[in-house]
């Protein structure tokens, strides 16, 4: 089962970001998870994600650790959104990694570009497409599916929604139109 | 040394590590720099090296069923 069908049932909200990083752990893609409130300029960068493996450790063991940074000074529901977007980068193909000085340097090269702009990397195009794979994970299916016709109907607002489901307004008014549910439907 | 440089030796100078993968979510400034990007990704990392960070992922509040959120309207 992936990780957006295991949380697409869910309907207490918020979802908790420890709930996500134990069901990533349970799988063995990573060794470790950590994240870091960082210092960063919020115009140049939002978040990030450092995956390697630790040679210091005993008996060659070669741990592989992802490192999340996410801004300090965001709101709660950006660092969750950050965090849980960030963490999704250990399910990136092979294809879609950074592994060397010249895909770094493809990747920063990319990410500066509009994507019709030119052809970009798959590791750039990983980035882009995780953000709204979070927000599947934060907002899931089943929840919406109880929420949206109470917010149609009037008796719910966005800020309300965004306040118990911990998510930004601006992705709680995407995650409740009606295109919504067809694109978390296809992300599997 | 530009910052593209020091990311570069940040991400594979280190003999402790071996490195896998790096992503970024840029932020909303116009006309950002791949130097500019460079330089957060440098200040990213190096202060990671220097915090222990947090494995648990610790939140303080408790989840609860959407129906009793609606419930409470």
């Amino acid at each position: 089962m992936s990780i957006y069908e295991h949380f697409s049932c869910f309907t207490n909200l918020p979802i908790k970001l420890a709930d996500v990083k134990d069901f990533i752990l349970e799988r063995e893609v990573v060794s470790k998870m950590v994240r870091y409130p960082v210092d960063l300029d919020p115009l140049v960068l939002r978040g990030g994600y450092h995956l390697y493996h630790d040679l210091a450790a005993p008996y060659k063991a070669r741990p592989l650790i992802a490192r999340i940074g996410y801004p300090s000074s965001a709101s709660e529901a950006y660092k969750r959104l950050i965090t849980v977007k960030e963490m999704l980068h250990v399910f990136d193909p092979k294809e879609a990694t950074a592994p060397t000085k010249g895909d770094v340097e493809d990747l920063i090269c990319d990410l500066l570009v509009e994507e019709a702009e030119k052809e970009i990397g798959l590791a750039a195009k990983a980035d882009h497409s995780r953000l709204l794979n979070a927000l599947c994970i934060l907002f899931p299916r089943d929840a919406l599916d109880e929420i949206r016709p109470e917010y149609k109907a009037g008796r719910l607002t966005v800020e309300a929604i965004a306040a118990e489901a911990k998510v930004p307004r601006a992705y709680v008014s995407i995650a409740l139109t009606d295109e919504w549910r067809q694109i978390a439907d296809s992300i599997k | 040394m530009t910052n593209q440089e020091r990311l570069m030796a940040a991400l594979f100078d280190d003999p402790l590590r071996e490195h896998v993968d790096i992503k970024f979510w840029l932020g909303g400034g116009i006309d950002v720099t791949s130097e500019d990007l460079c330089r957060e990704a440098v200040n990213m990392l190096e202060q990671m090296d220097k915090s222990a960070g947090d494995s648990i992922f610790s939140e303080e509040f408790v989840p609860r069923a959407v129906a009793s959120f609606i419930a409470g309207i």
